[in-house]
Parts: structure tokens; C-alpha cells; sequence
């Protein structure tokens, strides 16, 4: 192996992430004029990145308002087969229902705030963006689908033997563990999450807060709440919803 | 990075990660892009994903220090859509196949450079998925800004050195694999002439 050609490589990364400066910029930039295989070996670093990134932000917050959208299409689709009512006296119907609904949900979220493990049900979790021709994340991202639409009975059986077939993937274990944790099979989940979180993968951070949302299903407080504090302390994956679900307990 | 005017509040929404900005991008745009995927044999869920990857795809460009924003917002969503969609029931028929479009959007010349573009990205995912799982694996972590010791120690390496190695290796063959593409050299050349 070269090791002129990895330190090139390495100098191509450090000039795209603006790591090189002065002298070492000027050299770098003067030695890309003069050799066009560096320029566009540059050009191919740089558009590798860009095929590859993750923007997992941004991800999440599609995710975020997909979900809340889909919710308001299924809340406001109404039944086909409503009696047909005079306009005035639909409207006066409707006033009153929603004077009544928002007394009721007034008093609702007034009195009886959310419990603290519905933090848990909201899911970023990794996609397969990769669509060759190959089997494992054509079949992955099969599973994603069932499992972005929570028909979580039909993708279990599916997540399993994707498991048995690559039994390495932790981030198809994170999704069974979630889904063995919306189907409340919480032992097993929790196996799942441990798993994980043994094998320090990266998605061992995302386990450990789903951890934490399983533990309080099983009513074991006091071992949610040190994880919780674990991801507080650690700036983790969700810290901040951490501390939100931490002061309702 | 140059904006049009009227887009300067879509594209900065999506740079901001800004909810209500992009909300207001599904808001106005996602049942125009809905129209055009069930046009042509796609579902409300299609659609969906198509969206929202057309909106990672548009992140990642204008995030380029080279972009520059010549067309509408909606005119260069609706375009990166409609290849998303074309390379999926490319992919899904196995044979070259053709999209009712809406020709207010598609006759755009500023879009004649998105357009190559994709055909690019097309060969860079062909090859990349033609690499080992272990490279792929490796590649990913490294664009997605892991440190070796981290990449090391996920993708099962000795130490941050060997990784380092390796990814050079993976990274070296996948660079070789596009560039001896013919479909490489066509379309740097088409480049150069323009």
C-alpha cells in the first residue's frame, strides 16, 4: 500500500472540511491547478460525501411533521355515511361540539398531563437508504415501510428472520426491539435494547433511551431514571426529551 | 450559494432544519408532487417518500459551496422528484420507461444540470452498491463525520490505523469502479464542453 496515496486522501479531507490552512492551503490549492487527476479526485471525495450523508436533523423533522400529518388526515376524514343535517342547523351542531371539545380538552390537559413514557412512541430510527439490487436492503427497507405504517404484527416475523440472516445488523435489532416495545412485549424488548447496548454499536444510544421508555412501561422508576440521567449527563440521543420526561416523575 | 428571492425563505427553512418552513414546503407543494406520482402508477405513500427524499436531495446540494439556485423552488423539487420516481420504476420494470410529466416545470433549461447530475449520483450508488458490506459500512460512517477509533470499533477493525487503511482501499476501488465507467467519461465530457 502507498502511503503517499492515503496521505493524499487525507489532505483531500482536511481541504473539504476547511482543516487546511496558510501555507498548506496554498500549496494544496497550487498543486490542484497543476494536476487535474487531484482536482477531480476531489470533485469525486466531495460528491461521495454528498451521496452519503445522513442529515439525520433534517430527517427527523420529516419524519416529525409526516407523522403529525398523517394524524390530521385520519382525525378529520369523517364518516360517508352522516345524516344529512340543514346547514344552519350542522353549524350550530358543530359550534356547540367544539365549544364542548375544546372545554374538554382544556380540562384534559389542564388536569391529566401525557404520561411520561409517550415520549417512547416517537420513532427516528435508521433507514436503509441504499436501493441496489441487493437482497438485504431491499428487504430492509420492505421492513422500514411496515414498520413507518405501525403494522408491527406483520413485520415482526419479517424483522426476525432478517435477523437470523444478519444477525450483526444492531440497527434492524433497534427496530425489533421497538417493535416488540409497541407491542408490548416489553421482556423482550428490553432483551433486545440490552443487546445493543452490550455490543456499544451505534445504536446503543438509541437503545439505551428506548430502554429507559420500556423500564417505565414495567413501572421500574428509579432504573429509568438513572438512565435518563446517563443520557442527560452524556448529551445522548434524545437528552432533551429526557429532561422533559424526567420532571413528570 | 445565490437565491432567487421568492425561494430564499424554502431553501433557508431546509438549511435551519426550520419546522414551520417545511411544513409550509409540504403545505404548498406536496399535493402537486402527489398529482404527478399517481400520474404515473405511484401510491399517496410513494408520493410520500419521494417527497421527503427530494427535499434530503435539495438539503444536500444547496449545502455544496457550488450551488446556485437558477430556477424556482418548486420547479427544482418537481424535478429531482420526477427522476426519484423515474429511477424507481426504472428499477421496478427493469427496462427504460417514460413519465407523463407537467411541462410547465419539466421545459425549465436551467434544469438541464440537475438532470446530469442525477444520472451521476445513479452511477455512483450503482458502484458504491457493488461494494462489501463491510465497505459500505465503513464508507458511510466516514461522510457521515466518524473518527476512525469510532469506525474501528463498529465496523470491527483492530485499531483506528487498520480503518484507516481500509477505508482508503474501499474508497480507492469505488473512485476506480466510476471512473472506468463509460457513462463516467460521457458525462465528464459533456461537462467539459459546457
Amino acid at each position: 500500500m502507498n502511503q503517499e496515496e492515503i496521505e493524499k486522501y487525507n489532505q483531500i479531507q482536511l481541504y473539504l472540511t476547511g482543516q487546511l490552512e496558510g501555507k498548506e492551503l496554498e500549496v494544496f490549492k497550487q498543486q490542484m491547478q497543476e494536476d487535474p487527476s487531484l482536482q477531480e479526485l476531489v470533485f469525486l471525495e466531495q460528491e461521495l460525501k454528498y451521496m452519503l450523508s445522513d442529515e439525520p436533523e433534517l430527517k427527523h423533522t420529516l419524519s416529525e411533521i409526516r407523522r403529525e400529518k398523517s394524524q390530521k388526515t385520519l382525525n378529520t376524514q369523517k364518516p360517508s355515511t352522516a345524516k344529512r343535517v340543514s346547514l344552519i342547523n350542522y353549524l350550530k351542531i358543530a359550534a356547540s361540539v367544539i365549544g364542548l371539545s375544546v372545554g374538554i380538552w382544556w380540562l384534559v390537559t389542564q388536569f391529566t398531563p401525557s404520561p411520561p413514557y409517550q415520549a417512547f412512541h416517537t420513532h427516528d430510527l435508521p433507514s436503509y437508504t441504499m436501493r441496489g439490487d441487493e437482497e438485504k436492503p431491499k428487504k430492509a427497507n420492505e421492513i422500514r415501510k411496515l414498520f413507518d405504517q405501525k403494522q408491527y404484527v406483520t413485520a415482526l416475523p419479517k424483522i426476525e428472520q432478517f435477523l437470523d440472516k444478519y444477525p450483526e445488523d444492531q440497527e434492524m435489532r433497534l427496530i425489533l426491539g421497538v417493535t416488540n416495545f409497541e407491542l408490548e412485549k416489553y421482556n423482550k424488548s428490553l432483551k433486545n435494547f440490552d443487546e445493543i447496548i452490550n455490543s456499544r454499536a451505534f445504536a446503543a444510544d438509541k437503545a439505551k433511551w428506548y430502554k429507559a421508555g420500556v423500564l417505565l412501561k414495567l413501572k421500574q422508576n428509579d432504573n429509568a431514571k438513572k438512565i435518563l440521567q446517563e443520557i442527560i449527563e452524556q448529551k445522548s440521543y434524545k437528552h432533551q426529551e429526557a429532561v422533559k420526561v424526567l420532571k413528570k416523575l | 450559494m445565490s437565491k432567487n428571492r421568492n425561494n430564499i425563505n424554502y431553501l433557508e427553512g431546509l438549511l435551519n432544519n426550520d419546522k414551520k418552513i417545511i411544513e409550509k414546503i409540504y403545505d404548498d407543494f406536496l399535493f402537486r408532487i402527489e398529482a404527478l406520482i399517481k400520474k404515473n402508477g405511484g401510491s399517496k405513500e410513494d408520493a410520500w417518500e419521494i417527497f421527503q427524499e427530494g427535499l434530503m436531495v435539495i438539503l444536500k446540494k444547496a449545502r455544496r459551496k457550488d450551488f446556485s439556485l437558477y430556477s424556482a423552488f418548486y420547479t427544482l423539487l418537481y424535478a429531482i422528484c420526477r427522476n426519484l420516481w423515474l429511477n424507481e420504476m426504472q428499477k421496478k420494470y427493469r427496462s427504460e420507461v417514460t413519465i407523463q410529466d407537467d411541462h410547465k416545470y419539466i421545459s425549465d433549461t436551467n434544469l438541464e444540470k440537475t438532470y446530469s447530475e442525477f444520472e451521476q449520483i445513479a452511477l455512483y450508488k450503482q458502484k458504491f452498491s457493488l461494494l462489501s458490506d463491510k465497505c459500505k459500512r465503513l464508507l458511510t460512517l466516514f461522510f457521515n463525520g466518524n473518527s476512525f477509533k469510532i469506525i474501528a470499533k463498529e465496523v470491527g477493525y483492530l485499531n483506528d490505523l487498520v480503518a484507516k487503511k481500509e477505508k482508503y482501499k474501499c474508497q480507492k476501488h469505488l473512485i476506480k469502479t466510476i471512473q472506468e465507467d463509460p457513462v463516467y467519461t460521457e458525462l465528464s465530457h459533456k461537462k467539459k464542453i459546457k
